[in-house]
């Protein structure tokens, strides 16, 4: 049996190839995109154009194989168009998408705290105090339900009380 | 219709202006590239830091991660300093397990 990463590995450069293959056949195999390495070659109009035809579910395949293929700088000022204005709706377009396809929503309606802030997670002290920004960025409200939620805590925090209210949940994690 | 000493006046003030701007220009904030924080993660801390768009922060954060870097801020030396030193604090990415602290950057004469 083959251990998993070189399992893994397998899967992932049979994935590969198979999404190069759709990236060659929208291009028409004009140029020819055999490698992620091509994808460095393609000009910024072909690169765009390119993006613009990729089937969304490919779109982070396809920034992910950019970036394997270290272009580096020049890609990315391919990516924009090389600042033209004939480039620009495409431009806009390609980052439009993919910020769709990659970002959390800016409207989360459940609680990021308990979203994020697994009771599992709650032996791991040093976890726990790496998410303290995190968790004072928090509105007073999610706050407290948080703490309600997972301890005995019956006096509401007042808006600006984050810091008091950190303190109180670390303190309550120290006495597990 | 401009006259000789207006044309010579409105070259100075450019020229002072222009002085004026590459000074609060000098230097610049660049964040680096890791691979323990997301994209929501640059993002946001963008947003918050550099009063920067979502959309703008975006392309940050897509420049960042193909180039290993990009610059988010320009402006004085203690602006970018204060700039730069809330995102090395800013905190680790609450999304993934193993991030366990924030992104940096450095300030760099431009």
């Amino acid at each position: 049996m083959l251990p998993m990463s070189r399992a893994e590995k397998r899967i992932l450069g049979a994935m590969e190839k198979l999404v190069l293959d759709i990236l060659n056949q929208i291009t028409g195999g004009n140029p020819p995109i055999h490698e992620t390495k091509d994808l460095a070659l393609l000009s910024s109009r072909q690169l765009l154009e390119l993006a613009d035809q990729t089937p969304p579910e490919l779109l982070p395949l396809l920034v992910r194989f950019l970036k394997e293929s270290r272009g580096g700088l020049r890609l990315f000022e391919k990516l924009m168009g090389e600042h033209e204005e004939e480039n620009r709706e495409l431009v806009d377009r390609f980052f439009s998408r993919y910020f769709q396809l990659v970002m959390e929503p800016s409207e989360i309606e459940e609680n990021p705290l308990l979203l994020y802030l697994d009771p599992e997670m709650f032996h791991d002290l040093a976890l726990v105090q790496t998410r303290e920004g995190f968790f004072k960025r928090q509105s007073i409200a999610c706050i407290n339900e948080f703490l309600a939620a997972h301890f005995n805590h019956a006096n509401p925090f007042a808006p600006g009380e984050q810091d008091l209210a950190w303190n109180f949940f670390f303190s309550e994690l120290l006495k597990v | 219709m401009t006259t000789e000493f207006q044309s010579q006046h409105h070259s100075q003030t450019d020229v002072l202006e222009a002085e004026k701007v590459k000074t609060l220009r000098r230097w610049k904030v660049v964040l680096y590239n890791d691979e323990d924080h997301t994209y929501d993660y640059v993002v946001a801390v963008l947003v918050a830091v550099c009063a920067m768009a979502r959309e703008q922060a975006f392309r940050c954060a897509v420049e960042v991660d193909l180039t290993g870097r990009t610059t988010v801020f320009y402006g004085p030396q203690e602006e970018c300093a204060r700039i730069s030193g809330k995102i090395n604090t800013w905190g680790a990415d609450h999304r993934l397990l193993r991030s366990r602290g924030s992104m940096n950057s450095a300030i760099e004469s431009d």
